[in-house]
């Protein structure tokens, strides 16, 4: 299996006032083609800082990050826009990512239309698929993004990602704010997404347990740093780092079935 | 165990537009002192309304029918019952420091002076086992973590020394870790004090770590209510079930296998 993102030493910090506040320091690691990586860790551990220089909203001050193959870190201008069709991102709130007035038909459509993917005439059928691909009614299209449910809304945001048929989507705190039942049928659909067509995600969340459910692998960050990475099977049976063990730990348990 | 407060064929109603939206549909349930109760549900289920319409804190807009019956007499907000939102960020003001925000409850229900109220806002940050209480008495919100936070509200909530502490999904904006020191704390907090706790969640397995009693609630109405370990492990309705079953956790199968 060949490596789709392979990520050594991405550094970032950000000034705080006259201190330097390190956000991500010297994460290395690697994704492959149809894989799902997990990266779990507390509050402040810099997991979305990790994921904002993964798709390139920020710029990282240390490390590299290949693509493909090309230096991800050094494209600009048309070959960087060419490369952003093939990592897209879903944010924790979608009512906060989508623009709430506009029609999901405009919110699948932009990216269809900005990277030319379908013209006028063939962009309802597209958004009508990729609806279907969802889960969602293609009747849907014509209404506005705060007139749908927030689990409606979530599916929307991962349609939109869908539209430029990305190879890697990362999904930062992508469930966490959704009802439970709402939650369990949106991942079910995303694993079975990456089943049909070999895309790869980076799934970060505070919550071991979801991570445990979708991911092949699983990275835990604290303080900026990577502390541990292996199988899911592994980390979850046997974590070595302190935090890991400290994430499985703090899991809510439904009462133990009585013996 | 006596009755804290009995609640019969509690309605509520919000205006929205031109018609209303019924929060609250017909509930029925009596909270007994010193239990720790838990209710659950799924947005929109209604579950902070019962919270706000306890705490007396529903806007005046909203219609609320039927009776709240408290025998020990009607609480005042703020000195019998506590309340812990969701957002610790939003519950305390960024401009008043965390000493005045704790000592508040205390001079206002207790009668006490400030300078007295200023020793209790440091027992309470102490009993949050939060540190360095002395110096803390002089932060603001803003130059502690969301953990901490939640414990400085938590100490505000207890200021006045309420029978009742609603906490509304009040560790689901933080982490895990974290959350389950919160918990750890309200567990301990409601023993030392017998206050009776009503603890809502989304999360049924954290109520079941915590609670005695768990009610279920789904668009607007109360679906079932039971020993924690009864509700979780022989729901009498399908809902309870499917919010079961849609948990997630250590147990859970995995959606994805191991990769060769």
């Amino acid at each position: 299996m060949t490596a789709l993102l392979v990520a050594e030493g991405l550094g970032k910090s950000f000034r705080r006032g006259g201190a330097r506040l390190v956000a991500v320091d010297g994460a290395s690691f690697s994704v492959d083609g149809g894989e799902t990586l997990g990266i779990v860790g507390p509050s402040g551990s810099g997991k979305t800082t990790l994921a904002r220089l993964i798709i390139r909203l920020i710029d990282a001050d240390t490390g590299t990050l290949r693509f493909e193959g090309a230096d991800l870190l050094a494209l600009r201008g048309k070959a960087l826009r060419a490369t952003r069709k093939r990592i897209q991102m879903v944010f924790q709130d979608p009512l906060a990512a989508l623009n709430p007035r506009a029609s999901v038909a405009d919110v699948i459509g932009d990216p269809l239309r900005i990277h030319r993917l379908a013209d006028r005439a063939n962009r309802p059928a597209a958004v009508a698929h990729l609806l279907d691909r969802v889960g969602l009614p293609a009747a849907l299209a014509s209404r506005a993004v705060h007139e749908i449910s927030g689990g409606q809304r979530q599916r929307v945001a991962i349609a939109r990602a869908l539209a430029t048929e990305p190879r890697l989507i990362v999904l930062d705190e992508a469930v966490s704010a959704l009802d439970v039942s709402v939650r369990a049928h949106i991942l079910k659909r995303l694993v079975e997404l990456q089943v049909e067509s070999g895309i790869s995600y980076i799934f970060v969340s505070h919550d071991i347990a979801v991570v445990r459910a979708v991911a092949h692998r699983i990275a835990i960050m604290d303080h900026g740093r990577i502390v541990e990475t292996g199988p899911t099977a592994q980390v979850i049976a046997a974590p070595q780092s302190a935090t890991g063990k400290a994430l499985i730990a703090a899991v809510p348990r439904l009462m133990p079935a009585e013996d | 165990m006596t009755v804290l407060t009995t609640i019969e064929d509690l309605s509520v109603a919000f205006r929205q537009g031109t018609s209303s939206v019924t929060a609250l549909d017909g509930i029925n349930l009596t909270i007994k002192n010193g239990e720790q109760l838990a209710i659950i549900g799924e947005s929109g289920s209604g579950k902070s309304t019962l919270a706000l319409t306890l705490a007396g804190l529903l806007p005046a807009s909203a219609r609320q029918t039927g009776t709240i019956d408290w025998p020990g007499g009607p609480p005042i907000p703020g000195r019998d019952i506590g309340m812990v939102f969701q957002d610790p960020s939003a519950s305390l003001d960024p401009v008043l420091t965390i000493g005045e925000q704790v000592a508040e409850g205390a001079v206002a229900h207790l009668g006490l002076g400030w300078k007295a109220a200023g020793l209790r806002a440091r027992d309470l940050l102490a009993r949050v086992q939060l540190p360095d209480p002395d110096s803390l008495l002089r932060a603001y919100p803003h130059q502690l973590s969301g953990g901490q936070r939640q414990r400085v509200a938590i100490a505000a909530a207890i200021a006045a020394g309420p029978r009742l502490l609603i906490a509304d999904e009040a560790t689901s904006a933080l982490d895990t870790i974290v959350q389950a020191e919160i918990v750890t704390l309200l567990r301990s907090l409601v023993a030392e004090e017998g206050m009776t706790l009503l603890f809502i969640t989304h999360d049924i397995a954290l109520a079941s770590s915590l609670a005695d009693r768990i009610a279920v609630f789904r668009q607007a109405k109360l679906v079932e209510i039971g020993a924690a370990a009864d509700i979780t492990r022989q729901p009498r309705e399908p809902y309870t079930a499917s919010l079961l079953g849609a948990h997630i956790d250590l147990t859970t199968p995995p959606l994805v296998g191991a990769r060769a």
